[in-house]
């Protein structure tokens, strides 16, 4: 090997070695310089060509553009020409070409046939030294045409050429001196180099003692002296190491743990220490030559295979604790818990077994696995769930077989993501806080309840905060399912809700009380009749709430959950009850009580049922008085029609008789006394009339203004009492009789008068209202337009008990009243479709008020003039009626007039004469017919057959009943004029004028 | 022999002549860029930016793209309409008049504006009527143009004969002579209503600094769109339609009010005939 190193050939030398890169690194670097140079003089060609077609671009754009828009071709050409003949601007040639492509001026060394391709770099113009550019020419975006032309690269290519040619020159030059300094230079630094390598050997073969002697002081001379130094230190170090191994051996053997040094890959034992010997009873060498087999149980999981898979797993870098079953020299078996780690000693990776015995603890831990299979079996067979969870990571410690069954197997799993859904954190109900004191300290047992949100099951939850096997306090929870409680619970307060509906829903009041009379509830209509609300009124006794009094006599009525109490029976209350709500307001109620019995029939308290009668006992009065007015109707009509036949007979013989001249004065006023008595006699009769049923007012389109102004005048003329009136002028028309309305405005205003003893104010008022604006109590019978009468006085008012009967027949306070004043009124506005009602407050007056419907009809144009004058025709007459008298005084009025008279008693003799004469050609002009005859014919069927003989027929109907029907509407029985009895010599004239004309 | 001989001639050049008439005729219209030749009345700048849109309208309209090119001057304009250089002008009434009656052109539409001549002095200018303009300096856009002619025409009845009793300043198109009075460079300027009135190039100031003096009547619309002799039928009435519903889309709009064009409307003979006066300027002897 020596020779071998001394006879090194020279291509093998340091020398030549150093020579050859020194060499090798000069001619890259300088063929790097020259490549470098040679790059960069083709990217200042690049740039430099790049800077000057970017200058001449906008030049070509600004000076052609234009002009080839505008096709100026000399101009154009003038310029190109100049371009290319230019040795500055270094242009081969230009072409101008339109937008369709076609050349329309070029100039320089250019095929037009072919125009070269535009080049977009220098180094594709380098073949024919020409830099081919296109450039658009435009005007506003707009391009008008193009340009191409020829950039010459010649001047810039010839001073590249001449760059790379003088750069080769100098780096051949330099590589020769390097040649001579490297070679004299090698010589210089390795002639010393033998002594060393010599020295080198001596300490490789551990004679650390050799010197190495190389004279001089530069690199090589110091070089040997550090090799010397570095022997000695080698030497040192090696006797330091035999100390250090020594001192581990004697550690390696006092450890309380056996140590097992294995063989990483295949397991097998390389050392033990004496600690493992004693614990396995075998002698050190012995031990040196088990294998982990015999060391061990033998029994699955504790086998060669699974203590070679820890050992892997080991060397793969996951350390291993573990327990084993380990067996000793003599067989037996013993719990050790071993920590395997993987170590280097020396250059070798080894495995490190660190074993310790664990007999004792392992004995603790089955006694207490013992205690915890017993908890978990009593734990597992509650019927309720029982978990254990962290109280600061909310994992899940335990979870007992209820609730693995119906939240799975979540040990492990956080318990706000495993026991309820859709919860983003820790529970807001989590009961964490309330366990644990501000010391920390359990609270106890917290019982609370809660709807699961994944089983929507309820539960009974009992908390408390318990030490868990780390001496942490963590929460357990108890839980019992309490659905059907909380069904059963859901399913009685809906029943509650519902029963709290009904009694809400229903329309009439209704009070629970207790057995001793307290309010339990009040639905909604109970509110608003006794004005208490349900949380005032609960609690208060029922008669503070439920204040009824007898309406007339105002005395308390007794108290009803009393009486309901004492019989045990449904009562109802006396008639007359009025309750008296919270405000002072008084309603008629009609209501009863009944007890409320539990299942056992036990009275555990009273319901009373009561309803606003008010409006109802209203319509029934009104109804009354309406049937009482009939009845009398009935009566008066008869009278009335009798009356007046016998006052027709009465009141023409009067006014014939003052038609002679020859009486005595003291005579014609007897008969001008009889006549007016007559005359009052026939008012009397009217307003008896005005019971009468059926009869109908006769009714003409008028102003109410004018009835009422006259009236009142008329009633309160000479009297203390005055009338201001507010009748406007725009007041609507209505439809009345005006007779009949003048009754009632005299009736009124007569009552009021009377009203005022001392003298006083009346005011009336008249406005127009749509039936919308009428006040609450006026009953009207249709909707639309009304004229509404407000007649006040200032009197002594009416008394509150009276004030519902004075519109009563025959009911009076006054001694000389008849009783019929304001009964008739009211029969005449209802007859009008009217509506009349009163106010009144004693001491302080009373109010009228009145509604009359508007007319359909227009006014009838007042007559004129209203005289009694002989007709100028002698008219044949025909006198139809059955009373003889009343058929003698006409005739003799008739005559009077001037008129031939024929008289007839009943239809059928009526209808005989008429036609006799009709067919004796002298027939009869008018007929007076009376309308009813007893037991014959009337009017209304003889005038049928009156037209039938001649169609023409004058026929004026004539009766007692003055508000027949057929009185009032004639014209639509086939009569000309009606003649109301008991009539006087004028009316007759009139009704033989309307007859005539 | 010499009979076999012309035959055989006669072949070869009809055989030439089939083979070379196709890359002779034009290529079909539907196939090639259509040539719009506007008359020099603007710089080529403010052509280009106010006829785009009309150019656009006109490819829409016949599916071929447009050239729009213009010429050094006027007469060069007059002289390639009538070499048939173009296929469509946007044209004077005068010069569109020579064009229909000399080389055949086909009228398309008419603007709405008409030209009318206003002539302009400085603000502080003491000319203040035609006589005053007596000796004084005018600049004007071309001496071809109507707008020339009109302000010819009423100097003459005032008395003055432009070049003899006025200097003449003939600038290379209207925009500049607006620019040349305000400058100072001309006493007065002739310019077409069009570039006066509501002109976006004449800016406020020069509003401000400049006063008419004279204002022509309108005489002949200033503009007439025409297309060549070769024009078919269908394409010229295809060309109507679309110019003269151009005013219903809010591009034609915009072209409208930009270009002060007002309109485009049928091209009538009595619109034809208003030019007549005008068109000797165009004729060289």
């Amino acid at each position: 090997m020596t020779d071998q190193f001394l006879a090194v050939p020279w291509y093998r030398s340091l020398r030549f070695k150093l020579v050859a890169a020194a060499i090798t690194v000069e001619l890259v670097m300088l063929s790097a310089l020259l490549i470098n140079s040679f790059r960069l003089l083709n990217e200042a060609i690049e740039s430099q060509t790049r800077a000057q077609l970017e200058t001449l671009a906008p030049l070509f754009d600004a000076a052609l553009a234009g002009r080839v828009f505008q096709r100026d071709h000399a101009e154009v050409t003038a310029i190109i020409n100049r371009l290319t003949r230019s040795q500055r601007a270094e242009i081969n040639y230009i072409a101008v070409l339109d937008p369709a492509g076609k050349v329309i001026a070029s100039s320089g060394d250019l095929n037009l046939a072919m125009l070269p391709e535009a080049d977009h770099s220098v180094a594709e113009a380098l073949a024919d030294l020409t830099y081919d550019v296109r450039l658009p020419l435009t005007i506003i975006d707009h391009e008008v045409g193009t340009v191409h032309f020829g950039l010459s690269l010649t001047s810039m290519v010839t001073t590249q050429n001449r760059v790379v040619r003088e750069g080769i020159m100098i780096a051949a030059v330099e590589i020769l001196l390097s040649l001579l300094l490297l070679t004299t230079g090698g010589y210089l630094i390795t002639r010393h180099i033998r002594a060393l390598t010599d020295g080198t050997r001596r300490v490789a073969q551990g004679d650390y003692s050799a010197q190495i002697l190389v004279p001089g002081h530069d690199e090589i001379a110091m070089l040997a002296a550090d090799f010397n130094s570095m022997a000695a230190a080698v030497a040192a170090h090696v006797r330091d190491l035999r100390a250090s191994e020594m001192r581990f051996a004697a550690i390696f053997n006092a450890v309380g743990e056996a140590i097992f040094v294995h063989d990483s890959m295949t397991g097998e034992i390389l050392d033990v220490n004496q600690r493992m010997c004693e614990m396995y009873g075998y002698p050190h060498e012995e031990a040196l030559r088990c294998d982990i087999g015999t060391l061990s149980a033998g029994i699955p999981p504790y086998t060669t295979s699974e203590a070679l898979a820890r050992i892997q797993a080991t060397v793969a870098g996951v350390p291993q604790i573990f327990d084993w079953h380990a067996r000793t020299k003599d067989g037996r078996l013993f719990w050790v818990e071993a920590s395997l780690s993987s170590v280097k000693i020396g250059d070798t990776k080894r495995l490190l077994a660190v074993v310790r015995d664990i007999s004792g603890r392992k004995k603790t831990e089955e006694e207490r696995n013992t205690a915890i299979a017993r908890f978990q079996t009593l734990v597992n067979s509650l019927d309720a769930l029982v978990y254990v969870a962290d109280m600061e990571t909310y994992e899940l410690l335990f979870i007992n077989n209820y609730g693995r069954k119906v939240w799975g197997d979540i040990v492990g799993k956080i318990c706000w993501q495993s026991l309820q859904s859709g919860q983003s954190g820790p529970c807001s109900f989590c009961t964490n806080q309330q366990l644990l004191d501000e010391n920390g300290r359990p609270t106890g047992t917290l019982v609370w309840e809660f709807q699961n949100t994944i089983t929507s099951g309820w539960y009974e939850c009992r908390d408390q905060a318990i030490p868990w096997s780390n001496d942490r306090f963590v929460r357990m929870e108890i839980a019992i399912d309490i659905t059907p409680r909380k069904e059963a619970e859901k399913a009685l307060a809906a029943e509650r809700e519902q029963l709290a509906v009904t009694l809400r829903s229903i329309g009439d009041g209704v009070i629970t009380t207790d057995t001793r009379g307290g309010i339990v509830l009040l639905n909604a209509a109970a509110e608003e009749l006794t004005g208490w609300s349900q949380d005032e009124a609960q609690g208060r006794p029922l008669t503070e709430v439920f204040n009824i009094v007898h309406e007339r006599t105002l005395k308390p009525c007794e108290n009803p959950v009393e009486k309901v109490m004492t019989s045990g029976q449904v009562i109802g209350l006396a008639n007359h009850t009025a309750l008296i709500a919270r405000d002072g307001r008084e309603r008629k109620i009609a209501d009863s009580g009944a007890p409320i019995r539990d299942r056992k029939g036990r009275i555990i308290g009273v319901v009373l049922v009561f309803r606003d009668v008010t409006e109802k006992s209203r319509m029934e009065e009104e109804l009354r008085k309406v049937k009482k007015l009939e009845s009398i109707g009935v009566l008066a009509g008869g009278i009335a029609h009798d009356f007046n036949n016998i006052l027709t007979a009465i009141l023409g013989n009067i006014n014939l008789a003052l038609l002679d001249d020859d009486i005595r004065d003291e005579t014609r006023k007897l008969l001008t006394e009889a006549e007016k008595a007559s005359i009052r006699a026939k008012g009397l009769s009217r307003q008896l009339l005005t019971f009468s049923k059926g009869g109908e007012p006769v009714k003409e389109a008028s102003s109410i203004a004018e009835v009422i102004r006259d009236s009142a005048d008329f009633v309160l003329h000479g009297s203390k009492v005055t009338c201001i009136y507010s009748l406007p002028d725009d007041l609507w028309l209505v439809d009345i009789d005006k007779g009949q309305m003048s009754q009632v405005i005299q009736n009124i205003i007569i009552n009021a008068r009377q009203a005022m003893p001392e003298g006083g104010t009346i005011r009336i008022d008249c406005k127009n209202v749509e039936s919308s604006q009428a006040a609450p109590g006026a009953s009207l019978s249709s909707t639309g337009k009304y004229i509404k009468i407000d007649i006040s006085d200032s009197g002594i008012g009416i008394p509150a008990n009276l004030i519902d009967r004075i519109f009563d027949p025959y009911f009076s306070t006054k001694e000389a009243g008849s009783g019929l004043g304001l009964a008739i009124t009211h029969s005449i506005i209802s007859k009008h479709d009217g509506s009349i009602s009163v106010q009144s407050k004693q001491g302080e007056g009373t109010t009228f008020t009145l509604y009359l419907p508007i007319s359909i009809r227009k006014q009838q144009q007042k007559k004129s003039e209203e005289v009694m004058e002989r007709t100028a025709h002698k008219a044949k007459i025909m006198i139809m009626d059955d009373e003889k008298l009343i058929r003698e005084v006409t005739s003799a009025m008739l005559n009077l007039l001037g008129h031939e008279v024929i008289p007839a008693k009943d239809g059928k003799e009526a209808i005989e004469l008429y036609r006799q004469h009709q067919d004796a050609g002298d027939p009869i002009d008018i007929i007076i017919m009376d309308l009813t005859i007893p037991g014959g014919m009337g009017g209304k069927l003889a005038i049928q057959e009156i037209h039938a003989i001649n169609p023409e027929a004058k026929v004026i109907v004539s009766s007692g009943y003055s508000n027949d029907p057929v009185m009032a509407h004639c014209q639509d029985y086939g009569f000309i004029a009606a003649l109301v009895k008991p009539f006087q010599l004028q009316d007759i004239s009139e009704a033989l004028k309307q007859a005539l004309t | 022999m010499i009979m076999h001989c012309l035959v055989k001639r006669t072949l070869w050049a009809v055989i030439t002549l089939v083979t070379l008439c196709p890359s002779l005729l034009p290529a079909s219209s539907q196939d090639e860029s259509l040539v719009f030749g506007v008359f020099p009345y603007l710089s080529a700048n403010q052509m280009m930016e106010q006829l785009s849109p009309l150019c656009k309208r006109i490819e829409e309209a016949l599916g071929r793209k447009v050239i729009l090119v213009s010429a050094p001057n006027f007469l060069s304009y007059v002289e390639r309409t009538a070499r048939g250089e173009y296929d469509l002008v946007l044209t004077a009434a005068h010069m569109g008049h020579l064009a229909e009656k000399l080389n055949g052109w086909q009228r398309i539409v008419q603007s709405g504006q008409k030209t009318a001549t206003v002539l302009l002095v400085r603000t502080e200018s003491s000319i203040r009527r035609l006589e005053d303009l007596r000796g004084k300096k005018m600049a004007v856009g071309n001496r071809l143009s109507i707008t020339y002619l009109l302000a010819e025409k009423a100097l003459a009845e005032a008395g003055i004969i432009m070049g003899q009793d006025m200097e003449v300043i003939e600038t290379a198109t209207f925009s500049n002579v607006v620019q040349s009075v305000f400058l100072g460079e001309a006493d007065v300027g002739a310019t077409p209503t069009l570039l006066w009135d509501n002109w976006e190039n004449v800016n406020a100031e020069q509003h401000q600094q400049l006063r008419e003096i004279f204002r022509a009547q309108p005489a002949t619309p200033s503009f007439l769109v025409m297309a060549s002799p070769r024009t078919d039928q269908a394409t010229i009435r295809s060309l109507i339609d679309s110019l003269l519903s151009f005013a219903e889309v809010l591009e034609g709009k915009i072209f409208f009010q930009k270009s002060q064009f007002e309109s485009f409307q049928p091209l009538d003979d009595a619109t034809i005939e208003s030019a007549a006066p005008f068109v000797h300027v165009l004729v060289q002897p």
